[in-house]
């Protein structure tokens, strides 16, 4: 699918923090470069323009979906775009947001009070639920170059290219002194997609597995290293379902 | 052709700091660096003399022959480009058994004009070194590539541009001498036969430790001798495409996959075994070859400690059973 240039382009926010979309507002170095080639329809947060138009090239969607009002914006935003793309974990998976576990009308109760037992709300679910995503970024946040490219290659009427691989292999490649082997550390870098530069390894910090799983992951044995390291089964599970993939 | 015998100098013959101080006015220098971390890592050498002791470092020298990620060519205002040639370099304290990786990589590459490009630009000094628990080398059983090796009496010129820096330091004349060739403190690489190999494809064992494999990759990354790549384009907002080639892996499950998602090598044991048959048989033009220089990367990344050299002891007990 090719679109005229400057491209329609919506971001629409549901269950999330903005930091998605706050990834790519920080592009500074880019910001006229894509300003030459996007037009804002619906975008809240650089934009005042209201989001009436009835065609949209390009939507962006951020955040898992927990109310039908939601759905019901998300509906109305697939009927009118070319493309509809997830972005960040809460839209691909339900993100952090499905770490509230339980009776629903008592964790509401517990955090809102007594009006949130009123709302209607369900469970936190990724986008691909409801509607036909074309592409997917992942990443709590997303990387910024993966914004710019997917743009970049709409443009020219395709996707980008991507490498599956798993953030060990980018942190093989950093020279990064492994956590996992060294310090029996936690880390979900074996598991993970990579294209973050394995930028939490990197500064010391264990993967969390916020890029999403890789294709055939071998989680029971990358369970039973933490088990030998120390960590409780409670401990092991909040740590694989922290954003979202419930394995 | 297995070289034995290289012209050699008394170390008392050659001033090292003049040496160090040609290379240097004609190329970026490079030597392992070990830092505060405890890990050593090909780096840019600062000022200082050379050093005296090769170290294995973390990434072997394709970190610098075959760039993890390197541009091939752009497309920009409706114009290929090709990338820029690299600017000469030395890698100085290079161990023996990199030096062997280098030859392999040389023949793999042989008509690869991007590696080549690179490769014409290295000059790269072999140093002694000592050997670690896990090194498996067994000496002279690859060719080497490279253009000195210094050990703690004698200098040899292992190229004719090793043997023109030497002259033109003063060193005139030479003698054939058999490299020096560390002692591993562990021992050789377990010799595994083709026969023993290919007899043992239904062993248990390759299941067994693809049960424990995490796919992580990390064996083949700091391989010197593992170059699977991946081509990847990424366009621009102006509009401009940039294609690199990036280092691949063959534990990833996207490795085998082509087109209509037929996956040609399905499953860890399969992935295990294939990076162990290229590692002591090869492929294509170099079947036969092995590539595994026993500079023991592999196991000492390795966070489940998969050891292919274990795997070769205990498929030739099982072999031909």
């Amino acid at each position: 699918m090719k679109f005229k240039t400057p491209i329609k382009l919506a971001w629409h926010r549901f269950t999330s923090c903005s930091g998605c979309q706050l990834t790519l507002v920080n592009c500074e170095a880019s910001m006229t470069a894509l300003s030459a080639v996007v037009e804002l329809h619906d975008f809240a947060l650089v934009s005042s323009a209201l989001g009436n138009s009835e065609v949209i090239d390009v939507a962006l969607v951020e955040g898992s979906l927990t109310s039908p009002s939601e759905v019901k914006r998300l509906l109305a935003l697939r009927r009118k775009a070319g493309l509809l793309v997830a972005v960040g974990a809460c839209a691909l998976t339900g993100g952090v947001n499905v770490m509230v576990k339980g009776e629903r009308r008592r964790a509401m109760e517990s955090i809102y009070g007594k009006p949130g037992t009123e709302w209607d709300t369900f469970p936190p679910q990724p986008v691909h639920h409801f509607v036909k995503v074309d592409w997917q970024i992942p990443g709590c946040p997303p990387e910024q170059h993966e914004l710019l490219e997917m743009i970049a290659a709409i443009l020219h009427g395709g996707w980008p290219g991507r490498q599956v691989m798993p953030v060990c292999m980018e942190c093989r490649i950093n020279e990064n002194r492994c956590l996992l082997e060294e310090d029996h550390a936690p880390c979900l870098g074996p598991i993970t997609r990579a294209g973050c530069h394995a930028l939490c390894p990197g500064i010391g910090v264990p993967c969390e597995g916020c890029r999403g799983v890789v294709a055939e992951a071998n989680q029971d044995e990358l369970c039973r290293l933490f088990f030998a390291a120390g960590l409780s089964e409670q401990d092991i599970r909040h740590r694989l379902e922290r954003f979202g993939e419930v394995l | 052709m297995l070289a034995s015998t290289f012209p050699s100098y008394p170390l008392e013959q050659v001033a090292l700091d003049e040496l160090l101080g040609v290379i240097r006015a004609e190329r970026a220098l490079w030597a392992p660096h070990t830092g505060a971390d405890g890990h050593c890592r090909l780096q840019p050498m600062g000022e200082g003399s050379l050093p005296r002791v090769a170290i294995t470092a973390f990434l072997p020298l394709k970190k610098l022959l075959l760039p993890p990620r390197e541009e091939i060519w752009s497309f920009r205002s409706g114009e290929y480009c090709t990338a820029q040639v690299p600017q000469a370099f030395a890698v100085v304290g290079v161990p023996l058994c990199d030096l062997q990786a280098v030859w392999y990589l040389d023949q793999a590459f042989a008509d690869d004009l991007p590696y080549q490009a690179r490769r014409a630009q290295a000059l790269l000094v072999g140093m002694a070194c000592v050997p670690g628990p896990e090194c498996r080398c067994d000496g002279l059983s690859m060719p080497l590539a490279g253009d000195l090796f210094v050990d703690q009496e004698r200098v040899w010129a292992l190229s004719p541009a090793g043997q023109a820096l030497l002259r033109a330091c003063g060193c005139q004349v030479s003698q054939e001498m058999p490299l020096s060739w560390p002692v591993a403190v562990t021992g050789k690489r377990h010799a595994l036969t083709q026969k023993q190999f290919f007899s043992t494809t239904e062993a248990a064992i390759w299941t067994d430790e693809a049960k424990r494999c995490l796919s992580c990759g990390a064996c083949s990354a700091v391989c010197p001798t593992c170059y699977c790549f991946d081509m990847l384009d990424a366009a621009a907002l102006d509009g401009s495409v940039t294609r690199h080639r990036i280092w691949d892996n063959c534990f990833f499950a996207e490795h085998g996959k082509v087109a209509g998602d037929y996956d040609f090598r399905p499953g860890r044991a399969n992935r295990l075994r294939f990076r162990m048959e290229h590692k002591r048989f090869g492929f294509g033009a170099l079947r036969g070859q092995n590539s595994c220089v026993g500079c023991g990367r592999c196991r000492k990344v390795c966070p489940v400690d998969i050891d292919l050299d274990q795997i070769a002891e205990r498929l030739d007990g099982e072999g031909g059973s």
